[in-house]
């Protein structure tokens, strides 16, 4: 029946098999394929790596929210190393590109994960510098246009796969970021990552999160991420990996529309383990539904 | 046919057993199949508001029959509490690990202490070691109203309630309760509050065992996903502790490697 179906997309010169992917911090290779074939998906975005391990924030790092949800985990990794020993090599047994998000505080710290995976099979890199949990670093280049420039250069001058960068929405502006990061030099963007929130506990008279505040996602923040996703649309020309609350395949479409080139599932994972293949199965539907060959054809039939 | 799923269970029944404690029986043949004692299951709730699933522990499964005692605390379990008999409720199979029984044998004695909710998983604990020909003790601590003593007792198990009311049983704690009753065993196995724990762990190590403590901590996906569950685990040999996952590595550590924060 999808025999007609072209979901093959192409991200800075990396074809990928459909527009889908995981999102940073959501999937974990070996706890994501107790659920479902990681083979299906077009791309699968590890958690975030420093050059280092990071032992993250105190618990609670998680609280719900209305159709949400807040996370503070501050990026806990086993560092670089253990990547390359455990992860990488568990992935290889599948047939799917592998994007490293990577992590740092500083444009050194940055450098020295992108060198030590340059050689490994890892497709693409993505950079974080939108992390609002940690306090050195992170969100601190992701709110800065010249910054975000400044780590891009770096990166690209050493990384030799296509380099993505994860923009934050907690910014005046983020169609003026996206800018300065394409004028540096990057392939790609991803975005959003989360927005900036908080929960108090009313009866103890003190925030649910042990950080104080926390990144804010789910389906509560589609609306907000899909109008992003549409305003740097228009402001550069490279690819964009749109996600935010992405639920469904319709959602997964309308951010498509919005301009993005491939999606990513996050927080949908967290509560239902099979989400990034249910989503796809879900476009699939939606595609023939439409009429649709191509993941091109849904972006044409945007009339906005 | 992947490890793990997601699957659609009929409720046979749900009903409050003490104040605030609800009782559901799953028709889960799937679930109750392969549980073992400490490990909890993934429960759904129909409101896409609550967007997170509820980890609740698994108090009992036999046959086809997956049985789960919770506590009505918040939007999540007032949500379940409501279901009726014949609804279908979305749940995980099997998550975490669960008490390591490989290190008990026939003849042995075993330690089982529960404050609140904590009570729950001792249930099934107790039925697989008696089982095994284990001799059971089991200490049950509540704030004031005990549930599922009775169950314990059914099981064979010699069983000493404490209440902070005093109004049933030993006025104190589950763990003073079974110290004053002289219910040291080679074996300890503990679920509750994570105060409690540390005193357990503290109590054990002074009387030479190593306790098996199950550790609550607020998740997010409940199968190591989002890493928002963690404990600090204390290596040996190592200096700085190790941060596993409450979900995936545990929820059963041993209390001499649980590091206590206050």
């Amino acid at each position: 029946m999808s025999s007609k179906l072209d979901l093959r997309v192409n991200i800075a010169g990396v074809e990928w098999k459909n527009p889908i992917t995981t999102a940073s911090g959501t999937f974990s290779p070996r706890e994501s394929s107790a659920f479902y074939d990681l083979s299906k998906l077009g791309a699968v975005t590890t958690k975030g790596v420093a050059n280092v391990p990071w032992s993250g924030n105190p618990t609670p790092r998680i609280a719900e929210t209305y159709g949400g949800m807040l996370n503070a985990v501050g990026l806990q990794n086993p560092g670089v190393e253990a990547y390359i020993q455990e992860e990488l090599p568990y992935l290889a047994n599948y047939d799917t590109r592998v994007i490293a998000n990577v992590a740092g505080h500083s444009v050194e710290e940055y450098c020295a994960v992108v060198e030590r995976l340059n050689d490994t099979a890892v497709d693409m890199f993505e950079v974080n510098i939108s992390c609002p949990n940690v306090k050195q670093g992170g969100i601190g280049f992701g709110t800065d246009s010249k910054q975000a420039g400044l780590v891009t250069k770096a990166v690209k001058a050493i990384a030799k796969k296509p380099v993505i960068i994860k923009l934050t929405p907690n910014v005046t502006d983020i169609a003026e970021i996206a800018k300065a990061v394409e004028a540096n030099g990057a392939d790609a963007i991803s975005m959003i990552n989360t927005l900036l929130g908080m929960r108090i506990d009313v009866r103890r008279g003190k925030p649910v999160l042990a950080n104080t505040t926390g990144g804010f996602s789910g389906p509560a923040v589609k609306p907000v991420a899909l109008r992003m996703v549409y305003q740097v649309r228009r402001a550069v020309q490279i690819p964009i990996i749109g996600l935010g609350g992405i639920s469904t395949g319709e959602d997964a479409a309308e951010f498509l529309m919005a301009g993005a080139d491939a999606v990513a599932v996050g927080t949908a994972a967290l509560v239902n383990p099979t989400a990034p293949v249910d989503i796809l199965e879900q476009l699939k539907g939606y595609m023939e539904e439409m009429d649709f060959a191509t993941v091109s054809d849904i972006k044409n039939a945007f009339q906005g | 046919m992947k490890a793990k799923k997601i699957v659609t269970a009929e409720i046979l029944s749900n009903r409050e057993i003490a104040k605030g404690i609800m009782e559901l029986k799953l028709e889960a043949p799937e679930v109750a199949s392969s549980a073992k004692p400490g490990q909890f299951v993934n429960v759904y709730t129909g409101d896409n508001a609550l967007l997170l699933p509820r980890p609740i522990s698994i108090c009992d499964a036999e046959g086809s029959v997956l049985t789960l005692v919770y506590a009505v605390v918040g939007r999540g379990t007032q949500w379940f509490s409501e279901c009726c008999t014949g609804q279908l409720l979305r749940v995980s199979t099997p998550l975490g690990n669960g008490y390591d029984l490989s290190v008990v044998k026939a003849g042995d004695t075993a330690l089982l202490i529960g404050g609140g909710i904590g009570v729950c998983p001792l249930i099934k604990l107790a039925k697989v070691l008696t089982a095994k020909g284990v001799a059971v003790r089991a200490a049950m601590g509540f704030r004031d109203e005990p549930f599922l003593v009775e169950e314990m007792k059914a099981i064979g198990a010699e069983v000493a309630v404490a209440t902070d009311s005093g109004r049933v049983g030993y006025r104190g704690t589950a763990l003073a309760a079974a110290m004053d009753a002289g219910m040291d065993c080679e074996h300890w196995f503990s679920c509750g509050p994570k105060v409690m724990l540390k005193f357990v762990a503290e109590e054990a190590k002074r009387r030479g065992r190593d306790a098996q403590i199950s550790m609550e901590e607020r998740m997010g996906c409940g199968y190591g996903a989002c890493v928002g569950c963690v404990v600090d685990i204390r290596i040996e040999g190592q200096e700085e502790p190790v941060r596993k996952k409450v979900c995936k590595d545990g929820p059963v550590f041993r209390g001499s490697e649980v590091i206590f924060h206050e």
